[in-house]
């Protein structure tokens, strides 16, 4: 799909290298960014209900149906299709966390879990038996965006999507950051993560801030389902592909910060590229290994743990 | 006024309940003399399936590790075996190895995953469970997805195969059963209920709770690990895809959940349950999928107890008792 | 018409009953403190009445209508605001959030941001610091302010002076002093001294009832001991 080559003056093979490193990394970023998209929902949502949503990559997938359903059928363009699905899948959080994640928190920190793995086996198996198991994508729909690119000196090449993906998770991140820091609602919403039975002494009705905070993790939700249609295919089944992606993003970038998983997901990215490289299946493992690793490091490396080596090493 | 009691440990419904329990495992142990091999490949398969549902529940009922990523051991298990008895082992004697062998690895792996809470600690071992599943694939002999076979079961002819393993998962059954049961009753499963119902508490009466969850991790690992290689027995090929696949959690956590979750008898009846729908339903595809999925959060909401916790609520009956029970005999001067 | 009504209150906490058949009527304006030991049911039926605990049984009426089965936020709106013992602030948020989030429930009234801070000008100079650097008296004072923004008619204080040094917890009776103006009042307070000195009618509380419940002025420091342990002739 790459345009015609321009003719271009001889290279020495050590900066093609570095070019291809710097197409890599570039990349690699792109990536990461769409990781955040998805992940900042799930991040959202553990650190306001201290709930991880094992539904979180179905609901995703359902979203980008959705889009394909409304472009395929009725010849709705994704971007304005968003307009319909994205409050539709705020509705659907509303109504998840009223309905189904409030009742199976009280139950315990486990029971939470349980309720939305089952959830996402139904919701992916729903899909199947709806849409089959063909692999679909949003990109036939949005025109020349999905290749359009543009140039950069060196010969990489940056697609406008990508850019457009970015953008917006940056955005969004950095929105989330101010409505929790200043409005109503998102103090409303923080406190009663912090503090839910004081939260309703001072006057905040609890359920709705969760309501409310779930509505928004699911509108993140929408975006990311629509992003990856756009920028890959998908099929019933991605969405616990995406659910460990978006988890691992979270965890690397550091549980509860919004921030983090952009951060986070340029290290998996980064991470996954370099495993490519390695080897042919090294993708997957490059990204799995560079969690696990800061699994490990996070736990065993804090600062009390390693002045605590110190000392047995005087004693 | 002197009050007498006196400290049991076992009632008279669980009594009866236990001559209950032997006399169908002996019932079971002579089956193959009256069932045609069709039946017996079933019943090695529901033998698997109590392993998995009371592994899985020791784990998350008594341990409260709730995992999302077992079919790691699962794969493990299977793995392992092709591995030994590729390099020439009975394959009979290589599922018990392999188990030991997967034994091994979670207790090495505890170090690092149980440090991690509640979701943190689900996910993340369903992460480590596709970690394995791609490393696995790497091997040469595996060949990626396209897997390969346990070929010294060849050896045997299919009657005595099929019966051979049916006695061996029955035994392996009864003989893990037995383990966690023995497990519960003794100083180790009163620490593991005390670190379920507060583990700050526990760690105050002197509970080292990482070693007991540790102790529990590990014979999970070990149950499942089995139980893998049981089962790849039975189907004798070995796909990776189909053994590290997120569904035999499902299937784990929907007897689970359905039996009653951290009661004994619960797994038992989930299992049971589980094998008689699959056997009717199984062949709905993904409408039996959608019905184990509805039933797991049906049940999690609206009866967290599950089917043995309701029965024993309403009739207060226990038939494999793990707790101490005051009987007040009576009152002397 | 009395201003809080509870009739024929029980109140459990597990399998304990921890109020039992508690019967009150206070009028607006009054100030009621309740003591006595630990364990005597005066924190859980404050937060019974705040809604942050459930019934068993019993009524809760305010100006005459039934509050009983509101949600605790709901309360807030009616008119009833807890400082809950502890005081329960939300650590991560600076004074100034806490005392904002205290006015979610848009209660008409004269209490703002500005005069929280003049009403507790040790307050000012930290009104951005996060509320878990505060000291014992500072997050006192936080505390109340952030019930106060919500224009409480009834403002129900569980154990102002628990943690606090002599000093701090004088400042925090003088600023309530200063606020209290025709709010009812009913708080819980283990020194009797303090409490006798700020409240107009003394009840006290023993093993989830009440035994004794008399005008501040009507009733010497001795027969509330006795009351307080349990020694007879302290009932009314």
């Amino acid at each position: 799909m790459s345009p015609a080559k321009k003719s271009r003056p001889p290279i020495s093979a050590s900066v093609e290298a570095l070019i291809e490193m710097l197409s890599n990394l570039i990349q690699a970023i792109f990536l990461g960014g769409y990781y955040a998209m998805i992940a900042c929902g799930l991040s959202f949502m553990f650190s306001v209900m201290r709930i991880i949503n094992l539904a979180h990559g179905s609901l995703a997938i359902l979203s980008a149906y959705l889009l394909f359903v409304l472009a395929s059928k009725f010849g709705i363009n994704p971007f304005v299709g968003l307009l319909i699905v994205i409050p539709l899948m705020a509705a659907v959080g509303w109504l998840l966390q009223r309905y189904l994640l409030d009742r199976s928190a009280r139950g315990g920190e486990l029971l939470p879990v349980l309720t939305t793995f089952g959830l996402g086996i139904v919701l992916d198996n729903l899909m199947f038996q709806r849409f089959g198991a063909d692999t679909r994508s949003l990109a036939p729909y949005i025109g020349d965006l999905s290749w359009d690119s543009y140039t950069l000196p060196g010969g990489l090449f940056v697609g406008k999507l990508q850019i457009l993906i970015l953008v917006t998770v940056i955005s969004v991140i950095g929105a989330l950051q101010l409505f929790l820091r200043r409005t109503q609602l998102g103090r409303s919403i923080r406190a009663t993560a912090m503090d839910p039975d004081t939260a309703g002494i001072v006057g905040i009705d609890a359920r709705r801030a969760s309501a409310a905070a779930a509505a928004i993790a699911m509108a993140t939700v929408a975006l990311a389902g629509a992003f990856l249609g756009m920028r890959a295919t998908f099929d019933p089944y991605s969405g616990a592909p995406q659910l460990l992606s978006a988890f691992e993003a979270t965890v690397i970038g550091g549980l509860g910060s919004l921030w983090g998983t952009l951060v986070g997901g340029i290290i998996l990215a980064v991470a996954q590229t370099v495993g490519a490289s390695v080897h042919p299946q090294g993708f997957l493992l490059g990204g799995h290994l560079a969690f696990l690793l800061v699994l490990f490091f996070r736990l065993y490396l804090n600062r009390d743990t390693v002045l605590a080596w110190f000392k047995r090493r005087q004693a | 006024m002197i009050r007498t009691f006196a400290i049991e440990r076992w009632t008279p419904a669980s009594r009866i309940g236990f001559v209950a329990i032997a006399i169908v495992i002996a019932a079971l142990a002579a089956a193959p003399a009256m069932l045609n091999g069709g039946t017996l490949d079933r019943l090695t398969a529901l033998f698997v399936y109590v392993m998995l549902a009371a592994m899985w529940n020791a784990l998350a009922g008594y341990g409260g590790l709730v995992s999302i990523g077992q079919q790691m051991f699962f794969g493990l298990g299977a793995y392992f075996t092709v591995r030994l008895a590729d390099a020439g082992i009975n394959p009979f004697a290589s599922t018990f190895a392999a188990a030991f062998v997967v034994a091994g690895i979670a207790w090495a792996v505890s170090y690092f995953m149980l440090h991690l809470k509640g979701g943190e600690f689900a996910i993340g071992m369903w992460v480590l469970s596709e970690f394995t599943h791609l490393l696995i694939n790497l091997d040469r002999l595996i060949q990626g997805e396209t897997g390969t076979s346990l070929i010294s079961m060849n050896a045997y002819g299919a009657d005595i195969r099929r019966t051979a393993l049916y006695l061996v998962a029955l035994a392996a059954m009864v003989l893990l059963l037995g383990i966690l049961y023995a497990l519960l009753r003794s100083k180790s499963g009163a620490a593991i209920q005390a670190i379920r119902d507060n583990e700050l508490a526990a760690t105050s009466v002197g509970v080292d709770v990482i070693q007991t969850k540790r102790k529990l991790f590990v014979l999970a690992a070990f149950g499942i690990g089995l139980a893998g290689a049981l089962w790849l027995c039975s189907a004798l090929t070995f796909q990776p895809k189909t053994y590290f696949s997120v569904q035999w959690t499902a299937y784990m956590i929907f007897m689970v959940l359905v039996g009653g979750i951290g009661k004994f008898e619960g797994a038992i009846i989930g299992a049971v349950l589980f094998f008689v729908i699959e056997t009717w339903f199984g062949a709905a595809g993904v409408w039996y999928l959608i019905g184990l999925g509805m039933a797991a959060v049906i049940f999690s909401l609206y009866f967290p107890k599950g089917i043995w916790g309701a029965i024993e609520q309403r009739f207060g009956v226990t038939f494999l008792p793990i707790g101490y029970r005051l009987r007040i005999l009576g009152d002397r001067k | 018409m009395t201003h809080l009504t509870l009739e024929s209150l029980d109140v459990r906490h597990g399998q304990l009953k921890a109020v039992k058949d508690v019967n009150l009527s206070i009028a607006k304006g009054e100030i009621v403190a309740l003591v006595g030991a630990n364990g005597a049911g005066k924190s859980t039926l404050l937060r019974a009445v705040s809604g942050a605990h459930k019934l068993t049984s019993g009524r809760i009426a305010l100006d005459g209508k039934d509050i009983s089965g509101l949600q605790s936020f709901q309360r807030v709106k009616a008119g009833v605001s807890l400082v809950p013992e502890g005081r329960k602030l939300f650590q991560e948020m600076s004074v100034e959030e806490n005392l904002v989030l205290g006015g979610i429930s848009g209660r008409d009234g004269s209490w703002t941001v500005a005069k929280i801070f003049e009403a507790f000008p040790n307050l000012l100079k930290r009104r951005n610091a996060k509320a878990a650097t505060l000291s014992g008296g500072e997050q006192q004072a936080t505390a109340i302010g952030r019930a106060l923004m919500s224009n409480p008619s009834v403002l129900m204080l569980d154990e102002i002076s628990l943690g606090l040094s002599p000093a701090a917890v004088d400042l925090v009776y003088a600023s309530l002093t200063a606020v209290k103006t025709g709010t009812t009042i009913v708080l819980v307070e283990q020194e009797l001294t303090r409490a006798m000195q700020f409240a107009t009618r003394i009840i006290c509380m023993l093993e989830g009832q009440f035994v004794l419940d008399r005008p501040g002025q009507d009733v010497s420091r001795e027969e509330i001991t006795a009351a307080y342990f349990g020694k007879r002739g302290g009932a009314h």
